[in-house]
C-alpha cells in the first residue's frame, strides 16, 4: 500500500476476522481465492 | 443474542451471499448467461458479444469487431458439426491474435480440464451441462498434438491408462479400434474395456497395436495423481536427482504436493531437483516461487500428539527448471522469476508467450469460451507473445521421439556433472 494511503476497509475487516474469528478468516480466504475468477492458465 | 453471535451471523450471511452470487454480471453478460434459442447463430453471437463486452482491450486491438463477426457468422451458420462450428468461432477469435481467447467443445479433453479449473466461477452453470455436477470424461491420460495432419502423443500422465499400457511421448496414433482417433470420442462409453490403439513409434517402423483401457477422468484429480506418480529419484554420477512433473498449477494443492514430496515424500533424500513445468496448464501464483528462495525461514509446528506441520518449506539444494513451448501463463511467471533470481538453470525451449488472465464462460450449447479479461505485465515486462528464453536451449523433436527426452537428459547432466 502506498505511504499515506488509508488501508481499504476490507483490510480492516479481514484483520478483525483474523483476530477474533480465525477459522472464519480461513474460510473467507478460501472463498476469496476461489472467487478471484481470472486465471493465468 | 450476544454481539459475537450477531456478528458471526452477519459475516456468514455476507460470505454466503458472496459465495452464492459471485461478482454481479454486467447486463450484456446476464443476457448471455441463460439458455436461449433464437437463431442458428445464437452461440456464435454469444461469443462475439462476450468478446465485445469483456475482452481486456475495450478497443479490441483496433479491430472492427462488427466486421469480424460478419466475416465468420456465415461459416458458423453453414457448419454441420460442433467441430466446424467451433472452428468458425475460433477463426473469429484468432483475429485478435492473443492467448487465453479460445472456444472449446466436449470432444476435447481441454474442455473438461478447463471447466474443472474454472469450476468455482462456473458452479451455477455446470449442473446444466454435467449430470450430477461431475466434470469427467472418458480418457487414457494423454496430451496430443497434430503435426502435418498426424496425431502425436505429446504428454503421458504418469499412472494413467496410457502410461500403464506403455504408450510413449512421440508415438503417432494411427487409429482407435479401427476408426479415426478422437481424443474423447474414441473412449466414450468404453471405460474398463480394451481399446486397440494402432500406433507408429518409428517413422519408418511398423504399425503396432497397443490395448489401452480408458477410465473416467476427473481432470484435477488426474493432474494431482500424475504429479505424485511422476515423482522419482534418478541416480546419476552418484547423485540422487529428484524429478517431478507439474502438469497443472491451477491451485494451491499442486504446490502442497510438491512441498510434501520434497519435505517428507519420495524426493526427501534427493541431492538436487528437476522441476518439470513443460506442457499442461498454468494457473500458478508467483508466491509458489518462494520455495526456492533460500533466505526465507522454515518453521515446524509440533502438536502435543506428535503431529508436525511444516510452514514455509524451502528447497536449498540445486534445482533445474524444464520448459517448452507448452509452458504457459502462470508457469511462465514462475519461469521468469526463477531465471531472474538465478535459482538455477532453465533447460528446454522458450515458453509459450501466453500470459494474459482469463475468465471462462459456458455458452448456451454447453461449449466453453475462454476469454482474456486482463492484460498482464511481470516486473513491467509484457511476456504475452514473447515468452521466456531458457538459459540452456535444448530442442525437442516430438514425432517418433519414442519416449526419449533430450531436455530431461540435459537437466540430469547439469545437476550430476555440471554439463
Amino acid at each position: 500500500m502506498a505511504p499515506g494511503r488509508p488501508a481499504p476497509r476490507a483490510a480492516y475487516c479481514y484483520e478483525f476476522l483474523i483476530i477474533f474469528f480465525p477459522s472464519l478468516a480461513r474460510m473467507a480466504a478460501i472463498l476469496f481465492l476461489h472467487w478471484r475468477e481470472p486465471q493465468f492458465i | 443474542m450476544c454481539l459475537r453471535t450477531l456478528l458471526m451471523k452477519a459475516l456468514l450471511a455476507y460470505a454466503l451471499t458472496v459465495g452464492a452470487a459471485g461478482r454481479p454480471l454486467l447486463p450484456a453478460e446476464a443476457a448471455t448467461a441463460e439458455p436461449q434459442a433464437k437463431s442458428d447463430t445464437d452461440v456464435f453471437d454469444e461469443a462475439w458479444r462476450l468478446v465485445q463486452n469483456r475482452f481486456y482491450d475495450r478497443n479490441l486491438l483496433g479491430l472492427d469487431w462488427e466486421a469480424v463477426g460478419n466475416k465468420y457468422r456465415g461459416a458458423y451458420a453453414e457448419a454441420k458439426t460442433d467441430a466446424e462450428r467451433s472452428a468458425a468461432i475460433n477463426a473469429m477469435l484468432d483475429e485478435l491474435g492473443v492467448s487465453h481467447t479460445h472456444h472449446f467443445i466436449k470432444e476435447q479433453p481441454a474442455y473438461y480440464q478447463l471447466v474443472d479449473i474454472f469450476s468455482w466461477p462456473l458452479r451455477r452453470d455446470i449442473p446444466k451441462y454435467f449430470s450430477g455436477g461431475a466434470i469427467t470424461y472418458s480418457g487414457i491420460g494423454i496430451f496430443t498434438k497434430t503435426i502435418d495432419g498426424k496425431t502425436f502423443i505429446s504428454g503421458v500422465l504418469a499412472g494413467l491408462p496410457a502410461d500403464t499400457a506403455g504408450l510413449r511421448v512421440g508415438d503417432e496414433i494411427i487409429s482407435a479400434d479401427g476408426g479415426a482417433f478422437e481424443a474423447v470420442g474414441s473412449f466414450h462409453g468404453k471405460e474398463g474395456e480394451a481399446v486397440a490403439l494402432a500406433i507408429r513409434r518409428d517413422a519408418n517402423g511398423p504399425v503396432t497395436t497397443i490395448a489401452v483401457r480408458p477410465r473416467r477422468i476427473k481432470p484435477d484429480d488426474a493432474f494431482e495423481s500424475a504429479m505424485l506418480d511422476s515423482a522419482r529419484i534418478i541416480e546419476a554420477n552418484g547423485r540422487r536427482i529428484g524429478y517431478i512433473h507439474v502438469w497443472s498449477y491451477a491451485g494451491r494443492s499442486y504446490q502442497e504436493i510438491l512441498e510434501a514430496a520434497l519435505s517428507d515424500g519420495k524426493l526427501k533424500d534427493a541431492d538436487a531437483l528437476i522441476w518439470d513445468l513443460r506442457d499442461g496448464w498454468g494457473g500458478a501464483r508467483p508466491s509458489f516461487l518462494r520455495i526456492f528462495d533460500p533466505h526465507g525461514p522454515t518453521m515446524i509446528l509440533s502438536e502435543r500428539n506428535g503431529d508436525t506441520e511444516m510452514v514455509g518449506f524451502r528447497w536449498r539444494k540445486p534445482v533445474v527448471l524444464l520448459t517448452n513451448n507448452g509452458t504457459r501463463s502462470g508457469k511462465e511467471v514462475l519461469t521468469y522469476g526463477f531465471k531472474k533470481n538465478g535459482y538455477g538453470e532453465v533447460v528446454g525451449e522458450p515458453t509459450a508467450g501466453a500470459l494474459l488472465a482469463a475468465r471462462a464462460f459456458l455458452l448456451s450449447d454447453g461449449s466453453l469460451l475462454i476469454l482474456a479479461v486482463n492484460d498482464v505485465t511481470v516486473d513491467g515486462e509484457r511476456l504475452e507473445g514473447k515468452g521466456v528464453v531458457p538459459t540452456i536451449e535444448v530442442p525437442f523433436e516430438l514425432p517418433y521421439a519414442a519416449g526419449k527426452d533430450p531436455q530431461l537428459n540435459r537437466a540430469i547432466s547439469v545437476l550430476s556433472d555440471g554439463a
